[in-house]
């Protein structure tokens, strides 16, 4: 079959030279537009394929730009050589102009459609190299106010992308501020691309700090049904931007967000939960004031369980977060988290910690049952994590303890190995957390002492036998010595927690012969031929202890046997302010890393919730304190609010966005009376700061701006 | 946001690569394989999610194919990821199968709909009906071949696209028809664990109504659902307690992006303005259904010869009523890997069934063309072992225990849920013509409708 997979063929340049010479030299019109595509391709496909000596070529690519320029109408064409032009930045300077005149031709050119312009510009503005993107200044300039929205909304993005090339550029070109006017643009889509860009923005650039004010807020939830799912998400996400100061707001957000659990695709639904989230932090007692959200909350987490894999994954660690962080927020039936079959290993661990973190007084049993299953699995992946899990369950839960211990002693009975090394281990925790459990199963164990190979399992049962040994039906002293044959072999930890069975073993068995010999012996080993320093030193601490054995009597006793703390289980939660950061963060990667995001990406802001009147949370006064602090020594903030009136149709109420930024190198300040009575905190600490610091240089100017048709002050 | 998106080769060799952001140095891409292998070589437990030396990488296995998208940052991946799916769905559209091969056949229109989906990384339209409207299906055609002249004149008649920026972003003006008419399907999965013995230990019913709608202008549509699951669906939504109504066990419902949702929430109502052609409109989901039986109960039983044969007893029934039909029927019955002269004998008539050995999959398949309700078969199959390997067939016994035993079928004109669709009212207030709704109802297996053995 011929088709496009013929152009992977390498070819070399001079070859393609040859051809594009052809394709436009041809006289038929008609035919020529096919060939000039097919020699495209070609070339497209030779860079995918990364041949070398591509690059002479592109003189040919922009002679067909050209001549396509002034005489074919086919757009396939124009957005193919489109792609050619992005493919690369190692331009000629001469191409270079070239390229950049004959694409800013396109853009402004009144007779081509649209679509075919605003790709004209993403071309311009995608090549990374300073001399297109400072060519297309004016350009994007312009595309924030064509006509056509399609074309606004493109330039939106072009924004994004200098800004994301080089921030200076975007700073010199004033660029932000005309991408803050578009938030009031009257169609919904070029709003919300906007946003989308904005966000981008503020998010890497130190100096600029973004928020949403409460009308423009509820204006952004109503235009969510007039966007395409995508731009749903992305408005949604927005809300965080905005801080409510009362708790009613907040609920009317929550009532307002709640129907986009329904959508049908699941990044409109996961923002829609964030939002929810964010918002119930400032609620007292969310789940009482709208007893319908832990139900909501939980079956929208649940309905994305019937998603692929992957995306399943990224739920299922945000659903983790959620329990640790919003627990009485989340309702959740366990059985919805039991293992399919032919999950992946990484869903079926995941789900492991969510059945864990589930487990109450009411479900265990059927968790045990559940778990009990997953240890029988075919996987020995798998059986070893439920295992483990049952281990960590019983820690957390006294009730199910004993009960989980009769499960085990059950799973032993299989003889399988790797079943018994993991129970070992699982066991011996056990029994450290309830000393009482000891008896359950340690004759059980011991009868399959020969099987325990592994050094974890080795080390538990060592551990159980000098711990117990007096309680087993077996004699301690010949298990020891079982399974002590390959002392020399084992590995360190192996070897100390041998000495000290050992030595546990001979306080109550010293007149053993056994028992001397076996003594002697080991740490003759262990003190001789051992290389290991700990080994040696434990072997000759023990060693002097026994030797000094008459003159203190009880003192071997009080120091061997001394009573162990009873471990509990490890702490589920992490802190509060991390967890609150998290929450900010559902659906990036800090919250599948379940990590602090400055921990992971260094550049990345720090999130944290908006201190209002209506936060609740505990010592929020000390998070205010601190925060104050900061924003006092770390930053020298001076705040802008542009505020602005949406003349989009459909509203009445004008809406307000305050997008607020700092420039310290400029020293410039932009301020507003909306600005002064909302958060007058912030404004006087920044300014006492920056009035000192940057006195020399200020001066007052005020300038209106008549379009908003409001007052708007800039003092330098 | 994504950096740039990926098709690589099983072999983790590059296919086609769209930079949108030109953040990600090149070494990234090349280290991918290296890295998935070493994954995988780690407890076989390669996350879809993952971070090499600054860049993080987020993948789905889509056929002999990696979708890989690379970004910086703490970027939101599941928006990443959740795009790559939906990518895979709009290209399947444009090229039915998305394998290596067809990606190299197709490149160029790939291309093109990745530089329209997605604008600095950001996902921007997926809607299939809309995204056909200006790049148009014109993967590779034989005709091309024999009349480029001719295929040359249709690419010249590509429409100027409409403004994507409209209110109603899934549907475009002026659709026109001859005869109007929507087809509705109602498609119900179940997913079932049953023991040998018949007792349910989890059971779930994924329902779902497609849509194919060929209607005129801007039709507005009004779907009527019987009233009970409706309000089972609501009072779920609005948590009412546990123990009251809820006879369905309706534990979530969604919808596609055309529904009105805070309508339904309010009014229970739903109404919509639909996209062109097929798209999902509503999918439910129904967990441990209360009126549910298992449609198909399974026996069985494994008899070992001293580890060098087997016998399988197993016994089917369906459990439906006998007016209906199941069709496709199929028993996946696990094996040991390597099997010698298998032998079956089965009480139903062999020209009603098939029953074979798939060494791939390690399985005996027995299945039906179609079985009517209560029926009731058995089957024994005798399974010779290799005798040279003793030990390794003890191992391999132990495998197929624990093994499920997985059964797909379909039985269409029916449906478990209680569902029922009362009406479909359209209307377009401009062009007022008549119009046919059609509905239909299928019962079928989830994945995961499986019989465990104790």
């Amino acid at each position: 079959m011929v088709n496009d997979s013929k152009y992977f063929v390498k070819c070399r340049g001079s070859e393609l030279l040859a051809e594009f010479r052809e394709a436009t030299n041809s006289k038929k019109e008609k035919n020529t537009l096919l060939k000039k595509k097919n020699v495209l391709k070609k070339f497209l496909a030779n860079i995918t394929v990364e041949s070398t000596d591509i690059i002479d070529v592109f003189t040919e690519v922009i002679k067909l730009y050209k001549e396509a320029q002034q005489s074919s109408l086919d757009q396939e064409l124009r957005v193919m050589i489109y792609h050619c032009l992005r493919s690369t930045n190692h331009y000629r300077s001469e191409d270079r102009e070239q390229v950049i005149e004959l694409l800013l031709r396109d853009y402004y050119s009144k007779s081509i459609p649209a679509h075919i312009k605003g790709l004209a510009l993403q071309t311009l503005t995608s090549i990374p190299n300073e001399h297109f993107i400072q060519a297309s200044i004016p350009a994007v300039k312009k595309s924030l106010h064509d006509q056509d929205p399609h074309v606004r909304k493109t330039g939106c993005f072009c924004v994004a992308r200098i800004y994301e090339f080089d921030l200076q550029i975007g700073n010199d070109a004033h660029l932000i501020d005309h991408l803050n006017d578009k938030l009031d643009d009257g169609n919904p889509s070029v709003v919300s691309s906007a946003l989308v860009a904005l966000s981008d923005i503020t998010e890497k650039v130190e100096e600029f700090e973004f928020s949403i004010s409460e009308d423009h807020a509820f204006e952004l939830l109503d235009i969510l049904p007039t966007i395409n799912e995508w731009a749903q998400a992305s408005s949604l996400s927005s809300i965080l931007y905005f801080a409510p100061d009362s708790q009613a707001t907040a609920c009317e957000i929550i009532d307002k967000v709640l129907p986009y659990l329904q959508q049908s695709n699941n990044e409109v639904v996961l923002n829609a939960l964030k939002v929810i989230i964010y918002m119930s932090n400032y609620i007292m007692h969310p789940e009482d004031l709208i007893p319908q959200l832990p139900k909501r909350i939980g079956s929208a987490l649940v309905s994305v369980l019937n998603s692929g894999p992957e995306i399943q994954f990224l739920l299922l660690r945000n659903t983790i977060l959620l329990l640790l962080s919003k627990f009485n927020l989340v309702s959740l039936n366990v059985t919805s988290f039991f293992c399919r079959y032919n999950d992946p290993i990484y869903i079926k661990d995941t789900k492991l910690e969510i059945i864990y973190l589930l487990a109450n007084e009411e479900n265990l049993h059927i968790i045990l049952e559940e778990l009990e299953e997953y240890a029988r699995d075919s996987d020995v992946q798998m059986s070893r994590k439920a295992i483990r899990a049952i281990g960590n369950l019983a820690i957390k839960l006294e009730d199910i303890a004993t009960d989980a211990v009769l499960v085990l002693s059950d799973l032993i009975e299989s003889k399988v190995p790797h079943i018994l090394q993991e129970v070992v281990v699982v066991f011996k925790r056990i029994v450290r957390r309830y000393p009482y459990l000891h008896s359950k199963m340690l004759n059980n164990l011991m009868e399959n002492i020969d099987m325990i190979e592994e050094p974890g399992s080795k080390l538990a049962i060592v551990w159980l036998i000098g711990e117990y040994n007096t309680a087993m039906e077996k004699n301690a002293v010949s298990l020891l010595k079982k399974i002590g044959q390959n002392f020399r072999e084992d590995n360190s930890e192996v070897q100390l927690a041998f000495l000290t069975a050992l030595i546990k073993v001979y306080l109550n068995f010293s007149a053993d012969k056994m028992c001397e010999d076996l003594v002697v012996e080991t740490f003759r080993t262990a003190t001789e031929d051992i290389g290991n320093i700990d080994v040696r030193e434990r072997g000759f601490y023990y060693w002097r202890l026994l030797s000094n054995r008459r003159d203190f009597p009880n003192a071997i006793e009080e120091i061997v046997n001394a009573k162990l703390p009873v471990i509990s289980s490890d702490p589920d939660n992490l802190d509060t302010r991390v967890l609150e950061e998290l929450e900010m963060n559902i659906g990036t990667l800090a919250s599948i890393y379940l990590k602090p995001v400055s921990h992971v990406f260094r550049l990345n802001k720090v999130k944290e919730l908006q201190h209002t009147s209506a936060l609740k949370r505990e010592h929020s006064s000390v998070f205010a304190a601190q925060k104050n602090h900061s924003s006092k020594t770390l930053r020298l903030r001076s705040s802008s609010s542009l505020t602005y009136r949406n003349k989009s149709a459909s509203s009445l109420t004008p809406i307000e966005a305050e997008f607020k930024f700092n420039r310290q190198q400029a020293g410039q300040r932009y301020s507003s009376s909306k600005a002064d009575d909302t958060d007058s905190d912030t404004m006087v600490g920044s300014l006492d700061i920056s009035g000192s610091r940057k006195q020399k240089n200020s001066l007052g100017l005020t300038r209106r701006m008549s379009k908003l048709g409001r007052k708007l002050t800039i003092s330098r | 946001m994504a950096s740039s998106i990926h098709f690589l080769d099983i072999k983790g060799k590059p296919l086609l690569t769209k930079d949108y952001k030109g953040d990600i140095p090149v070494t990234a891409l090349e280290r991918f394989p290296l890295l998935v292998l070493q994954g995988s070589s780690d407890e076989y437990n390669t996350k879809p999610v993952f971070q090499d030396r600054g860049v993080s990488y987020a993948y789905l296995i889509h056929n002999d194919l990696y979708v890989l998208a690379l970004a910086r940052g703490n970027v939101n991946i599941y928006s990443i990821m959740v795009f790559l799916r939906r990518l895979i769905e709009v290209l399947e559209s444009y090229v039915k199968r998305l394998v290596e091969e067809s990606i190299r056949d197709n490149f160029s229109i790939i291309y093109e709909l990745l530089d329209e989906m997605v604008d600095f990384g950001t996902p921007q339209i997926s809607d299939v009906q809309m995204l056909k409207q200006y790049i148009k299906v014109k993967h590779f055609k034989l005709e091309e071949l024999i009349n480029p002249i001719k295929a040359l004149d249709n690419d010249q008649k590509v429409k100027v696209p409409m403004a994507l920026t409209n209110s109603i972003s899934w549907r475009s003006e002026g659709i026109s028809y001859k005869k109007n008419e929507a087809f509705l399907d109602v498609v119900e999965a179940i997913n079932m664990t049953l023991t040998t013995t018949g007792q349910v230990i989890t059971s779930e019913i994924l329902g779902k109504i497609k849509i194919r709608s060929q209607l005129s202008g801007m039709p507005d549509l009004r779907l009527g659902i019987n009233e009970k699951f409706l309000n089972a669906g609501l009072d779920r939504l609005n948590g009412g307690p546990d123990n009251v109504t809820n006879d369905f066990g309706l534990e979530d419902i969604k919808f596609h992006q055309c529904v009105r949702l805070a309508k339904f929430e309010n009014d229970k109502i739903i109404t919509f303005i639909p996209p062109d052609g097929e798209f999902e409109l509503m999918t439910y989901r129904i967990l441990s259904p209360p009126n549910l039986v298992p449609l198909i109960l399974v026996d069985y039983k494994l008899q070992n010869h001293s580890n060098t044969r087997l016998e399988l007893f197993v016994r089917l029934k369906t459990n439906f009523k006998r007016r209906l039909t199941c069709t496709n029927l199929e028993l996946l019955i696990p094996c040991p890997d390597d099997i010698d002269s298998p032998s079956f004998q089965t009480s139903a008539t062999t020209s009603k069934c098939k029953i074979k050995y798939v060494p791939e999959k390690s399985a005996i398949l027995w299945r039906f063309k179609s079985i009517p309700g209560g029926k009731d078969y058995s089957m024994i199959a005798e399974l010779n072992l290799p005798s040279v390997k003793l030990q390794e067939n003890v191992d391999q016994l132990k495998k197929i225990t624990k093994k499920p035993i997985k059964v797909n079928f379909q039985i269409p004109y029916f449906t478990t849920s209680g569902l029922q669709v009362r009406y479909l009212r359209i209307n377009e207030p401009k062009l007022q013509y008549k119009s046919y709704p059609w509905v239909r109802y299928v019962t079928q297996s989830g994945d995961d409708y499986i019989i465990r053995m104790k």
